[in-house]
């Protein structure tokens, strides 16, 4: 699953350790969500889109 | 998420990870006691050995996760009883590995037995081959995930 978290961290400015410290995550979690080697749980998900007034769709999409 | 909402899961791993640490060492004290006064002290001392070198490794896994938060990988999250959700993955994934070995391996050594292997040897030798086991699985799920 690819995903804009990469482009809306940078948009503000935040480094992988501190948005991991936002969202109750490791950096390495963070790391893992940008490179999509790891897809998040519902929850998280949720958590992400809620810290980025976004709706889940607007940061992760399905590969096609 | 706020810190509210954080503070009572953490409290309720930070005992989990005390009671844990506390039903290691008594474990850990009993088996090589028993082992001791059944006249296998190098084995007694071995086990008294391993066991307090896991609970240290614990015990610094614990201490750097929450003194070096951003320095602390993985496995010193899960032992230190602070995993995140993909470190809990990375746990369950690992120990799934570890399960389907232990059948195979526990399948062939109980074959092994009608071949006339030891079967002390294979109960002795088993939990080292299954350790070696967790560390490159878990080595390996963790580079993939």
């Amino acid at each position: 699953m690819q995903n804009e978290i990469r482009r809306l961290r940078e948009q503000r400015g935040l480094s992988q350790a501190a948005l991991g410290a936002e969202l109750g995550v490791s950096r390495q979690t963070v790391n893992s969500l940008e490179t999509g080697k790891y897809d998040p749980s519902l929850p998280l998900a949720f958590t992400i889109a809620r810290y980025f007034a976004r709706s889940i769709e607007e940061i992760f999409h399905v590969d096609d | 998420m706020s810190t509210t909402d954080r503070s009572a899961p953490a409290r309720k791993t930070t005992a989990a990870w005390f009671v844990g640490v506390a039903v290691g060492l008594v474990i850990c004290l009993g088996l090589a006691l028993a082992v001791g006064l059944a006249g296998n002290r190098d084995a007694a001392a071995g086990i008294l050995t391993g066991g307090v070198a896991v609970l240290v490794l614990a015990g610094w896994a614990r201490w750097r996760s929450v003194r070096a938060v951003d320095r602390a990988g993985t496995a010193a999250r899960i032992a230190a009883g602070r995993p995140d959700e993909r470190d809990l993955r990375v746990h369950q994934a690992t120990l799934a590995v570890v399960g389907v070995i232990a059948i195979l391996l526990s399948g062939l050594a109980s074959a092994a037995t009608f071949l006339s292997v030891d079967a002390t040897v294979l109960v002795r030798v088993m939990p080292f081959v299954l350790v070696a086991t967790m560390l490159i699985a878990f080595v390996l799920v963790d580079r993939r995930f």
